[in-house]
């Protein structure tokens, strides 16, 4: 189906720009909001998480070489149940990738178009990608790849425009309520770190399939490391004012002022987060695609791109009214269904499958 | 409540799909067409609602995990 | 290839081609097209308090023709709309419910769309302070375009007048303000300032208070100028009093932002004075407590440059420095005194920020009193530790154009 090749590092660079990009718009003021100036360590706390997904990942992986979670779920569960699961993982899939096309259009349409209809800019990000993933797993690859620098250079001058702002005392008295309130704050977070198992899609393409645990982890460091860095340096300058933005990266970005000549920067996160979401959306559109042609048996995936397409758009607004609903939704919800979906269901495939390997084994000794 | 501007423009994206598409696929199996034409019937069937303000499936699994939502809401 | 098969690759070439001529139609991203000649640039912006609780926004608004038509004449500033040729803004105003209202109503009478992106000065009257300032920064937080950096006034009497202001210097009266804030004269706040401030633990806040200054020049007509030395104080949202300039000064020693002004003081048994500028100043605060009994240990560590002698001491002699250099400490917790006078015990607002450091270093004490810092922070002793060095003297030793046998040995 896919006959695409990636290396492990293409993988990484893929994986980066995938969990970070939404992440570091919305994160700073979510995690603020419950742990307040202790808001550094949530990253932190949340990335054991990102940890264990890549692990569950890539043993499974290990298990079924050549398969995605679309397929393995049938030799591990029966045809049945293992269709069934496959189902969820689409109805999982489908719909958080249309909420993060809204949150997309949310933003631009909040900060830039301001008349612009929001399903215009989302739909034109849609058929962006949709040509993204058409050119197969390698051209996405080469896509990541090329944005990388332009995703990640911008962020590191960011930091260094904004460090004559930085109010260190904003950080102290750290740990007032005890370290309560920062796993609370890392539970968002945590949403965003599940989403590595998105690997499951990606593994059996590699070429150095051995080499992608370790750089699976690579990428959840520096994933932590970004929204770490991120959080502080907008905490530094915000404060307590964090937590009432929307987009505190945004807020941040246009304070900056070095020499009354750098001013009105914000142009540099909205470049950013453009590039991170138009990876991002692609990244997850392909999950979608190749697992729905894999769950009905299809001989390629790219037929049913464009359909997709549409089922993306359309549910970037199902049962979303408003900005602020997606807001809630990403707060309540998502941390706890990503969480089953990637994580906790995956534990129990891995589980089942070690263990009916051991029966089998057992069996044939005896 | 129909919106018909959104059930147009479904429509007319639609057609410009199979217009373009179908030369593609159609050396394709007839399991890759049958998928191909079922999801765009979804689609387009799904443009004649109004969808932001009808429950879905979200709205389902936000029911399903309220209760840990309410321990984000305190 | 068949002539078919030709003819469909030509097809294609053709779709290709439409597709892409009609994608640009769509690329330019017409729905928000904002030319700069559709929009209305405010430079500044004064909401003040009208009867019936409405509101009045003025905004100070850009003339672009006055520069194409050579705006050299630029001082002429901005009249109340209409009339003076070669004038560089406009000042519009509406009343309305609130600012979305005004804006709106306001809107209506321009031909361009109001851009805020450049509007760097936001004045309250003092009567629209007064009643509290929250549901005016909740337009000015939420709406895109108001930056972060612009910097937050309060007026005397009506802001408006502010914007009517003639400008010699710059060339409109918000730039004035603006580049007077620069300097530091006053205190310094900005929106996200403010908004730190209002959301912050002492529930409280400063902006610097703009009076008019009139100046009669002896010949030509009288110069006006706005003046950004004072502060107002707000315990919330509600403006509660003011402080003078000299207070502000203390205040401003508090609060660290000491820059560019000038410190006279009066040497023991001399008669004249002798004028410094703080070059640099250490400011720490370090709140301690001890039982019940909450203290604040202001310690200040500057240094000085002699600007102009009014004594006979002769500098070069170190006898002469330490008489300075006392006097110059003496001086300038006589400042800090007077400013906690006014905040701690007539205002009883903590805008010096010790809620702050006594939250950072005692945070389980803190906890307990968080609610009623308001009536804590007047019984906070404050302890005052100034270190003050005078490190140069400029061009000349001894006081200038006085004969050597008046200088005193």
């Amino acid at each position: 189906m896919e006959k695409g090749k990636i290396s492990s590092l293409q993988m990484a660079i893929m994986m980066y720009p995938t969990i970070v990009a939404t992440a570091i718009l919305g994160v700073p003021s979510i995690t603020a909001m419950y742990a307040k100036n202790d808001l550094w360590l949530s990253p932190i706390l949340a990335s054991f998480i990102g940890i264990l997904t890549v692990y569950i990942a890539y043993k499974l992986h290990k298990h079924f070489p050549n398969q995605t979670v679309i397929q393995f779920s049938e030799q591990i569960m029966g045809r049945l149940v293992g269709k069934i699961l496959g189902f969820l993982y689409l109805a999982f899939y489908i719909p958080v990738t249309g909420g993060i096309i809204r949150g997309y259009g949310e933003f631009i349409v909040d900060s830039f178009l301001v008349k612009t209809p929001i399903s215009v800019v989302m739909a034109s990000m849609v058929l962006l990608c949709a040509f993204a993933v058409l050119g197969g797993l390698e051209v996405l690859a080469r896509v990541a790849q090329l944005f990388l620098p332009a995703f990640t250079i911008p962020l590191i001058i960011l930091i260094f425009l904004l460090s004559p702002d930085f109010e260190f005392k904003n950080l102290f008295p750290m740990f007032e309520d005890g370290i309560m309130p920062s796993i609370k704050g890392a539970i968002a977070p945590s949403g965003y770190f599940t989403e590595f198992f998105l690997m499951i899609f990606l593994l059996p393409f590699l070429t150095d399939g051995k080499k992608g645990l370790k750089y699976g982890m690579m990428t959840v460091f520096a994933v932590m490391m970004t929204l770490v860095v991120v959080n502080l340096i907008v905490f530094l300058v915000l404060g307590e004012s964090t937590i009432s933005k929307v987009y505190p990266l945004m807020n941040v970005s246009r304070s900056i002022s070095v020499g009354n000549f750098f001013e009105n920067l914000e142009s540099i996160t909205m470049a950013v987060w453009i590039l991170g979401a138009f990876i991002k959306i692609s990244v997850f559109y392909y999950a979608a695609a190749l697992g729905t042609a894999q769950w009905l048996n299809l001989s390629d995936y790219r037929p049913v791109i464009w359909p997709i397409g549409i089922l993306l758009v359309e549910f970037s607004f199902w049962s979303f009214p408003s900005g602020m609903e997606l807001g809630r939704y990403d707060l309540v919800n998502f941390p706890f269904q990503g969480l089953m979906m990637q994580t906790l269901i995956p534990m129990l495939l891995l589980v089942i499958s070690v263990v009916s390997k051991r029966l089998v084994k057992k069996s044939k000794t005896s | 409540m129909m919106r018909w501007g959104a059930f147009f423009a479904t429509t007319v994206i639609v057609a410009l799909i199979i217009i373009f598409q179908w030369p593609k696929i159609k050396q394709n199996s007839k399991k890759d067409k049958l998928a191909f034409f079922m999801l765009l019937l979804i689609g387009w069937v799904l443009s004649m609602f109004d969808l932001p303000n009808m429950a879905g499936p979200t709205t389902w699994i936000e029911a399903l995990f309220k209760p840990f939502g309410k321990f984000m809401e305190q | 290839m068949s002539a078919n098969g030709k003819g469909q690759l030509l097809m294609r070439n053709a779709l290709l081609l439409l597709y892409f001529c009609g994608s640009i139609l769509f690329v330019t991203g017409c729905w928000d097209r904002t030319e700069v000649n559709d929009l209305a640039i405010v430079t500044a912006a004064a909401i003040d308090k009208k009867e019936n609780n409405q509101i009045e926004l003025s905004l100070q608004l850009f003339i672009p023709k006055s520069l194409s038509m050579g705006g050299g004449q630029g001082g002429g500033g901005g009249g109340g709309g209409g009339g003076g040729g070669g004038q560089i803004t406009l000042a519009a105003s509406h009343k309305g419910d609130n600012i979305a209202d005004a804006l709106s109503k306001l809107q209506a009478q321009l031909p361009r769309e109001v851009f805020w992106g450049q509007c760097k000065v936001f004045i309250f009257g003092e009567k629209a302070a007064r009643e509290g300032i929250q549901e005016h920064m909740d337009f000015l937080l939420r709406h895109p375009e108001p930056r972060e950096r612009a910097f937050i006034y309060v007026s005397e009497g009506d802001a408006k007048r502010f914007l009517e202001l003639s400008s010699y210097l710059e060339r409109y009266s918000g730039e004035t303000i603006r580049e007077q804030s620069k300097r530091k004269l006053g205190i310094q706040v900005t929106m996200q300032d403010l908004d730190e401030m209002l959301t912050g633990n002492a529930h409280v806040a400063a902006l610097p208070y703009l009076k008019i200054r009139k100046e009669k020049q002896t010949l030509a007509k009288s110069y006006n100028y706005p003046d950004l030395f004072a502060t107002a104080v707000f315990k919330k949202d509600k403006m509660i009093g003011t402080l003078n300039e000299s207070d502000t000064r203390g205040v401003l020693w508090l609060r660290k932002e000491v820059k560019g002004y000038t410190v006279n003081v009066k040497p023991k048994s001399q008669k004249g004075e002798v004028s410094l500028n703080p070059v640099s100043a250490r400011v720490k605060l370090i709140p301690r407590i001890k039982g019940d009994e909450w203290k604040m240990f202001v310690k200040i560590n500057t240094e000085g440059a002699i600007v102009q002698n009014g004594t006979n001491l002769n500098f070069s002699d170190p006898k002469a420095i330490k008489l300075l250099e006392k006097a110059y400490q003496m001086g300038i917790k006589e400042r800090i005194e007077y400013a906690l006078k006014k905040t701690q015990h007539e205002l009883k607002t903590d805008i010096v920020g010790f809620s702050d450091e006594f939250h950072r270093k005692y945070p389980k004490q803190w906890k307990q009193i968080e609610n009623q810092w308001e009536t804590k922070f007047p019984d906070v002793k404050v302890i005052i530790d100034v270190q003050a060095h005078v490190r140069r003297q400029g061009y000349i030793n001894k006081p200038g154009g006085m004969p050597e046998q008046e200088v005193k040995k």
